[in-house]
């Protein structure tokens, strides 16, 4: 039986439109559990305690109408402080903004509160979602960095504090810091959701990605938040009407072919993870005949490359006033970020965004062979060093690609820390990668459990 | 697209000492300095990417058409 805290979107929902639960129930003992374990995880930012309960006491209201307000009726949700929430303070991680408060929610935060999603704030950033450590301590030992920049997110769904927080991912901010803390990471593909009202990082790699309990409940966020948005012009139209969560349902999801990326990779990954891939890997090779090695294409060779000109030249135009004025307020790690981006030759910028075309196309026409590509969810366990968020080099190829990537839990080290796998598939191919993700899960049958510091004496 | 192999040591200490120069010119020698191990990344970057060769011809526009405009359904 899973723990009640740990329980996903898509139970809690049901349990309260079958009326086995009030929204209101579920929302005040999120808070009561958050206000019992966040001083010592801080993966909030801010708390909208009163919005929150008005915002279940109207699910609960519209229930007893008759009526269901979405797919996330009544779920606690968080939301990364970079996107904007009407009426509740959204900070960046920086002073600068520390009393900004944005009168307008981000697409992606209307969009879950019109599937009656509850907002209960806002979870901790690294400062301008960059590379600076954030205060959040990660809940299976502080000690170890939680990973950033999506920090208090995935903190807050693996502390029991809500089952769904949204992220954003430029290199490797969602799936980085869901394998250091044990949960799911989903960053679909580029253009699938809108960006609207989300401090940019750089414009043509940021996506808004989420944390989860499970990769139902991913898949569940995906058909609240998919869709064109005139707003941000990335964005393309829906795929049909079929939902992804539905197509996940049962236990009959077909068995997938997966390529398991091997060569830098491997080369690169610390000797615990790779047993541990090894191990799931001969595990899942039980379920049938569906693994084969899967070679790179030669412009992934240069594709990091591409990843840090393209973001470095982007982050210094989007912060290049506010950086000319307030430079003192930046974070180190910030601060260099915008400086390399101011001297870096344009000629490289295009030079770079010609490659990731190229590696896109690459990817596009090497991946029809294999439903998704597999690979360790990260280089190592999270690492012992609190002045990093680790790296994001297992991530930045994909993201620069703008493939979707979903990281998934699979068991502990030895030091009881997380690890995990990382699934990538077909750019726009959502749906073939969340059934790959969600036979992994069923096969590999991992279930997590609250982290030391999320318990409650 | 041609890649030309791998940066020689020599290769790979000049273009850092080029794009040192730059950053001097930009944010002074002090602040430069402070940020040695950010500015040897990203001129290994950019000396790494030079090393690509792209036909001029090669798939006109694709290179600037919408990023995500690439949805085959």
């Amino acid at each position: 039986m899973t723990q009640a805290s740990l329980a996903s979107a898509t139970v809690i929902a049901r349990e309260i439109r079958d009326g086995h639960v009030t929204a209101v129930d579920v929302v005040s003992k999120a808070l009561e559990r958050i206000s019992a374990t966040d001083d010592s995880i801080k993966a909030w930012e801010t708390l909208d305690y009163d919005g929150a309960i008005a915002q279940a006491r109207m699910a609960d209201a519209a229930l007893n109408r008759g009526e269901t307000l979405g797919p996330l009726h009544g779920v606690p949700v968080g939301v990364k402080d970079i996107i904007d929430t009407a009426g509740v303070r959204t900070s960046m991680g920086s002073p600068i903004f520390n009393d900004n408060v944005p009168a307008l929610d981000a697409a992606v935060v209307a969009r879950l509160k019109g599937a009656g999603a509850v907002v209960l704030g806002k979870t901790v950033t690294v400062q301008f979602a960059m590379s600076d450590p954030p205060r959040t301590a990660n809940p299976w030992n502080p000690k170890h960095t939680p990973g950033g920049s999506s920090s208090g997110s995935a903190v807050a769904v693996a502390s029991g504090h809500c089952p769904i927080a949204l992220g954003t991912q430029t290199a490797g901010s969602v799936n980085r810091p869901a394998a250091y803390n044990g949960v799911t990471g989903f960053k679909p593909t580029y253009g699938k959701v809108s960006r609207r009202g989300v401090f940019p990082v750089s414009w043509t790699l940021d996506t808004v990605g989420w944390m989860t309990r499970t990769v139902t409940d991913a898949a569940l966020t995906l058909d609240v938040l998919e869709g064109r948005d005139n707003a941000d012009p990335a964005t393309v139209h829906r795929n049909g009407a079929a939902s992804y969560a539905a197509a996940l349902a049962g236990e009959d999801v077909q068995v997938p072919r997966l390529g398991v990326i091997a060569g830098d990779i491997e080369r690169t990954t610390s000797t615990e993870m790779q047993a541990h891939m090894f191990e799931v890997i001969e595990y899942l090779r039980q379920g049938g005949n569906w693994v084969e090695m899967f070679d790179l294409p030669m412009s992934y060779l240069r594709i990091r490359d591409a990843g840090l000109v393209i973001q470095a030249v982007e982050v210094a135009e989007v912060h290049r006033e506010l950086f000319d004025e307030r430079s003192d307020d930046y974070a180190p790690g910030a601060r260099t970020r915008v400086e390399i981006g101011k001297t870096l030759p344009g000629s490289a910028y295009v030079q770079a965004q010609r490659l990731r075309r190229q590696f896109r196309r690459d990817m596009d026409e090497s991946m029809t062979s294999v439903d998704a590509l597999i690979m360790p969810g990260a280089v190592g366990p999270a690492p012992a060093d609190l002045s990093t968020t680790g790296d994001p080099a297992f991530y930045s190829p994909w993201t620069t690609a703008g493939l979707p990537t979903i990281s998934i839990p699979t068991g502990i080290s030895r030091d009881g820390m997380p690890l995990g796998v990382q699934l990538v598939g077909r750019g726009h191919d959502d749906m073939r990668l969340l059934k790959a993700a969600r036979w992994v899960e069923q096969r590999v049958r991992y279930q997590p459990t609250l982290p030391p510091l999320a318990h409650i004496a | 697209m041609r890649f030309s192999g791998d940066l020689s040591d020599e290769e790979l200490l000049k273009a850092v000492m080029q794009f040192r120069r730059g950053a001097v010119q930009a944010l002074g020698e002090e602040r430069t300095a402070e940020i040695e191990v950010a500015i040897a990344e990203a001129a290994g970057a950019v000396a790494r990417l030079s090393q690509l060769t792209f036909s001029r011809t090669d798939l006109p526009g694709f290179y600037l058409n919408d990023f995500a405009e690439s949805d085959p359904k």
